[in-house]
C-alpha cells in the first residue's frame, strides 16, 4: 500500500500542531489537514475572498505583515459569531458560520483556522490541579509533569506582567487575606500571576517617548489577545504564542510537514487488519470547491475539538461506545465585577481609573484546588459588555431584592441602568470565574437524525450542571466579590451567566473511556486522539490548553514508538 | 383545529419562502435595541439612526445564523422575520395574562407590532418570559411552533447582540455596515466607544507596572 503521509492530523488548533512539530521533529511525513482559513500567509494573502492553493509546507511563507492586515483590532470583525474571522466556519465570510445547535440556548466560542480557538484564546496556560488528576486519570500527575515542561519551555510560559487591573485585582486578594501561590502545581488556594503564553513586554515599553509600531518583540500591553494578537516582527515571534506562531511554525521547520487549510474531514477510514478494526486514511471535502478527496497514512490522529471529534466518530460509523462525545464538562462560568470611585483609586493605584482595555486580557489569578478558579479579565467594550451584562437568563431588574447576597447587581443589565454602568467601563475591574465542573454522561454532544449540513448531521450539544457545581460556582463568586471589595469597590455586580457560553469545552472522549493511557483510541487501531475531548475531566477548573499540549506532546511520543519503532 | 393547521402551514412556508424583511421585523429590532441600549439621555430612541444600525445587525445576525443542507444543497434560514414574529406574539400573551407593568400603545402596535408598542421594560418582560417558556409555544411562528429548543437558542443571544452591536465598533461603519463582511471600513468613530470612555484599538500601551515575583518552588 502506498501512503500519503505517515500520520494525519484532522485540526490546526490547540494539539493538532503541537503533534505535528513532534512527529516532524522524527522525520515523520505528517498531514495536518484544517478546515479554516490561515491568516499571515503569503500563499494566502486574502485568506477569507479567495481559495488559495491546496497547502503549503514552506515557513518562508509565514508573514507578519499579512497578519496585521487580516487582525483589524475591531472586536465585531474578528469575534463576531456570525461573520468574525474567528467563527467556527468556512473562511469566506459571506457564507453562514457551520451550524451547532443547543437547545438549551447559549453559543459555542470556537474558532476554525490555523491555530483554531488559540487565536481568539487568552494564550492561559496553568497546569492542571494535580488532585483533579491523581487516583481520577489513568495517568498520573507525575507522568504529565516532564510533557507540561517541554511545552512550558516551548511556547514559553512566563509570568504575566501587571497592569493596573492586575495590581488592583492582587491588592484585592491579599487584603482578603489569601496567600500568593509561588507554584505550577496547585494544592492549596491563592493568588498569583497568570501563567500565561505570551513574550514579556519589550524593555522599550518603560520608555514613556516610545511609539509603538506593531513588530515589537514581546507584549505591548494593547489589550487584544481575544482580537487577535499580531505584534511581533515575524509571526514566529508573534507576542501571544498561538500556535499558528508557535507550535505551527515549528513544525514547518523540521521540513516533513504540510498543512493544508480549507479541507474538511468528513471521515476516518478504517479496515480490519489481524480482527482488529484500524485507521487507514481520511475522506476530506475542500470548503471551497466541493471536491472531495481521500488521503491515507499508516496513523490518523483526531484533534478537531470537543465537538467535532466525537462527531466524526459517528459519521465514520465507528464502533459503538457509550462515552463517546458524552462527559462534556465546561467549567460553567461566572463573570464578577467591581466598580471603584475615582478618589479611591488613586488612593490605591495612584491613577482615577483601572482602564480594562490595557493589558493583557487576563493576566492575574486565583486558584482554589475543589472549587475552580478566579482570572482578572479585562477586555474592549462591546465583548466587555456582552461578558458582564448579557449572560443570565434572568434580568437584574425582575430579581427579588436579597439583601444577604455580596452583590447589587445579578443577572441580565439593560436599558438606562446599562448606559449608567457602561459609563463606569474605565473603573471597572473584572473577575472571570471557571467552575471545577464535574463529569456527567448526560452531557455532552449527539448528532440530529434529520438537521444536516454540508459534513454530515449537525452536532447538538447539551450542558445541564448539576448541584454541586452550582454550590461550588456561587462560593467562587462570593470569594471574587469578597476580593473586590477588600480592594475598595463601591458597587459589586454578578453577571450570573446561564451555561450558555461554552468556551472551555472538554472530556467529551475521556481517557480510560474511548481512548488508553496513550490517547490511541480502545476500539480502533492506529486513531488517536489530541484535543481536548481526551481530557478525563475538567482539571479542577484550570484552562485546558496546556494540559492537551502536554498530552499531544506525550501523544506523538508513544505513538512513533509504537508504530514507528521510536524512529 | 383546521385553522391550526393552516396558520402552521402558512407559518412554514412564510419561514422557508420569505426573503424579504418585513417591515414590522425592523421596527422589532430597532424597539429592541432601544430597550438594551438607549441613547444616554434619550429616554425614547426608537426610530433613530442608531436603533436603524443596531436593527440591521439583529437581522443580519438572524439571517445569516443558520445554514442546513436541503435537497443536497446548504440552505441559509433567515430567522429575523420569525424572530420578530415570536416578539410580537409573545408580547400579545404578556398582555393578555396581564403581566405587562405599563399600558401598551395600541395605535403604535397597529402599524409597528405589539412588542414595539410596549414599553422598554416590559419588552425585557417578553424576553423572559420566552427565556423561561412561559409562553404557549403552540401560538408561535415555525421554527419556533412547539420547538422550545428553538426558541432557547435564539432567545439567549438576543440581549448579548443588542450590547455586543452598541458597544463594538459596529456603529462606526456607516452605509458600509450594509456590505459583505470584508467591505466593511470604520468610517465614523462608534458612538458606543465615545459614551464609555474607549479610545479605540491602539498599538501598545506604557501601563506596565512591574511583575509579581515569580520564584517557583519545585
Amino acid at each position: 500500500m502506498t501512503y500519503d503521509a505517515d500520520a494525519i492530523i484532522i485540526g490546526a488548533g490547540g494539539g493538532g500542531p503541537v503533534a505535528a512539530k513532534a512527529l516532524g521533529e522524527l522525520g515523520l511525513k505528517t498531514l495536518l489537514l484544517e478546515a479554516g482559513p490561515w491568516y499571515g500567509h503569503k500563499k494566502w494573502p486574502r485568506p477569507n475572498e479567495e481559495r488559495g492553493p491546496q497547502g503549503d509546507n514552506n515557513p518562508a511563507n509565514l508573514s507578519s505583515e499579512l497578519l496585521r492586515k487580516c487582525f483589524t483590532d475591531n472586536e465585531d470583525d474578528m469575534n463576531n459569531y456570525v461573520t468574525g474571522k474567528f467563527r467556527w466556519g468556512h473562511a469566506d465570510r459571506n457564507r453562514p458560520p457551520w451550524f451547532r445547535y443547543i437547545p438549551s440556548g447559549g453559543f459555542i466560542w470556537q474558532s476554525s483556522g490555523v491555530g483554531g480557538t488559540t487565536l481568539l484564546y487568552f494564550a492561559n496556560s496553568p497546569r492542571a490541579f494535580p488532585g483533579a488528576v491523581d487516583d481520577l486519570w489513568p495517568i498520573s500527575y507525575r507522568t504529565l509533569l516532564p510533557y507540561y515542561e517541554k511545552v512550558e519551555a516551548t511556547l514559553p510560559v512566563v509570568a504575566a506582567p501587571m497592569t493596573a487591573k492586575e495590581e488592583l485585582f492582587f491588592f484585592g486578594a491579599q487584603k482578603a487575606g489569601w496567600p500568593r501561590l509561588k507554584t505550577r502545581n496547585v494544592t492549596s488556594p491563592g493568588y498569583r500571576p497568570q501563567p500565561n503564553a505570551i513574550f514579556s513586554p519589550p524593555p522599550q515599553i518603560t520608555d514613556l517617548q516610545y511609539k509603538f509600531n506593531g513588530a515589537e518583540t514581546g507584549c505591548t500591553l494593547r489589550g487584544h489577545c481575544i482580537n487577535g494578537c499580531s505584534i511581533g516582527p515575524t509571526v514566529a515571534k508573534t507576542a501571544k504564542r498561538s500556535t499558528f506562531a508557535s507550535y505551527v511554525p515549528l513544525a514547518l521547520n523540521t521540513g516533513a510537514v504540510e498543512i493544508r487549510p480549507n479541507t474538511f474531514v468528513t471521515r476516518i477510514l478504517t479496515a480490519t487488519e489481524k480482527g482488529s478494526l484500524v485507521a487507514t486514511g481520511v475522506s476530506f471535502r475542500d470548503t471551497w470547491t466541493g471536491h472531495t478527496g481521500e488521503l491515507n497514512a499508516k496513523v490518523v490522529i483526531v484533534a478537531a475539538g470537543a465537538i467535532e471529534t466525537p462527531r466524526l466518530w459517528h459519521n465514520s460509523h465507528l464502533p459503538y461506545n457509550p462515552w463517546v462525545g458524552k462527559g462534556l464538562t465546561n467549567h460553567w462560568f461566572d463573570c464578577i465585577s467591581g466598580i471603584f470611585a475615582e478618589q479611591d483609586l488613586m488612593q490605591i493605584l495612584g491613577m482615577p481609573d483601572v482602564k480594562p482595555y490595557v493589558g493583557q486580557n487576563s493576566a492575574a489569578r486565583f486558584d482554589y484546588p475543589g472549587l475552580g478558579v478566579l482570572q482578572g479579565l479585562g477586555l474592549s467594550p462591546g465583548l466587555f459588555a456582552s461578558f458582564l451584562y448579557t449572560l443570565s437568563d434572568s434580568y437584574d431588574f425582575l430579581r427579588r431584592p436579597d439583601p444577604a447576597v455580596p452583590w447589587n447587581f445579578c443577572g441580565k443589565v439593560t436599558g438606562d441602568k446599562l448606559a449608567r454602568l457602561m459609563q463606569d467601563y474605565p473603573r471597572t475591574l473584572s473577575i472571570l470565574l471557571f467552575t471545577d465542573d464535574e463529569v456527567n454522561q448526560h452531557n455532552g454532544v449527539s448528532f440530529s437524525s434529520f438537521l444536516q449540513d454540508e459534513h454530515g448531521p449537525i452536532p447538538v450539544v447539551t450542558y445541564r450542571p448539576g448541584h454541586k457545581d452550582k454550590q461550588k460556582r456561587d462560593k467562587l463568586a462570593a470569594i471574587a466579590a469578597d476580593i473586590l471589595k477588600k480592594a475598595g469597590a463601591k458597587s459589586i455586580l454578578r453577571a450570573d451567566c446561564a451555561p450558555y457560553l461554552f468556551a472551555h469545552m472538554q472530556s467529551t472522549m475521556r481517557m480510560g473511556y474511548v481512548v488508553d493511557e496513550d490517547c490511541e483510541t480502545l476500539q480502533v487501531k492506529r486513531l488517536y486522539i489530541a484535543d481536548n475531548s481526551v481530557l478525563n475531566n475538567s482539571l479542577g477548573g484550570p484552562n485546558p490548553t496546556l494540559t492537551t499540549q502536554a498530552l499531544a506532546t506525550r501523544t506523538a511520543e508513544k505513538l512513533a514508538h509504537k508504530y514507528f519503532g521510536g524512529v | 383545529m383546521l385553522g391550526n393547521f393552516f396558520t402552521a402551514v402558512g407559518s412554514l412556508f412564510q419561514f422557508l419562502f420569505q426573503r424579504k424583511v418585513l417591515p414590522q421585523t425592523a421596527a422589532v429590532f430597532e424597539a429592541l435595541a432601544e430597550s438594551i441600549t438607549p441613547l444616554p439621555g434619550n429616554p425614547v430612541s426608537a426610530g433613530s439612526e442608531r436603533d436603524k444600525y443596531a436593527a440591521a445587525y439583529y437581522i443580519y445576525t438572524l439571517d445569516h445564523y443558520v445554514s442546513l443542507k436541503v435537497c443536497f444543497k446548504p440552505s441559509t434560514f433567515g430567522l429575523a422575520n420569525a424572530a420578530a414574529k415570536m416578539l410580537n406574539m409573545a408580547a400579545k400573551q404578556l398582555i393578555d395574562s396581564g403581566k405587562n407593568e405599563h399600558p401598551a400603545d395600541s395605535a403604535f402596535a397597529s402599524a409597528h407590532g405589539m412588542f414595539a408598542a410596549l414599553h422598554t421594560k416590559d419588552r425585557c418582560r417578553v424576553i423572559s418570559l420566552l427565556e423561561h417558556l412561559q409562553v404557549d409555544l403552540a401560538g408561535l411562528p415555525v421554527p419556533f411552533y412547539k420547538n422550545p429548543g428553538t426558541v432557547l437558542a435564539v432567545v439567549s443571544i438576543l440581549t448579548m447582540l443588542g450590547s455586543a452591536g452598541h458597544y463594538s465598533e459596529w456603529t462606526g461603519y456607516g452605509a458600509t455596515r450594509s456590505g459583505p463582511p470584508a467591505a466593511r471600513k470604520l468610517v465614523q468613530f462608534p458612538a458606543g466607544w465615545q459614551q464609555v470612555g474607549y479610545p479605540g484599538p491602539a498599538k501598545g500601551y506604557h501601563g506596565l507596572r512591574g511583575c509579581l515575583r515569580d520564584k517557583f518552588s519545585e
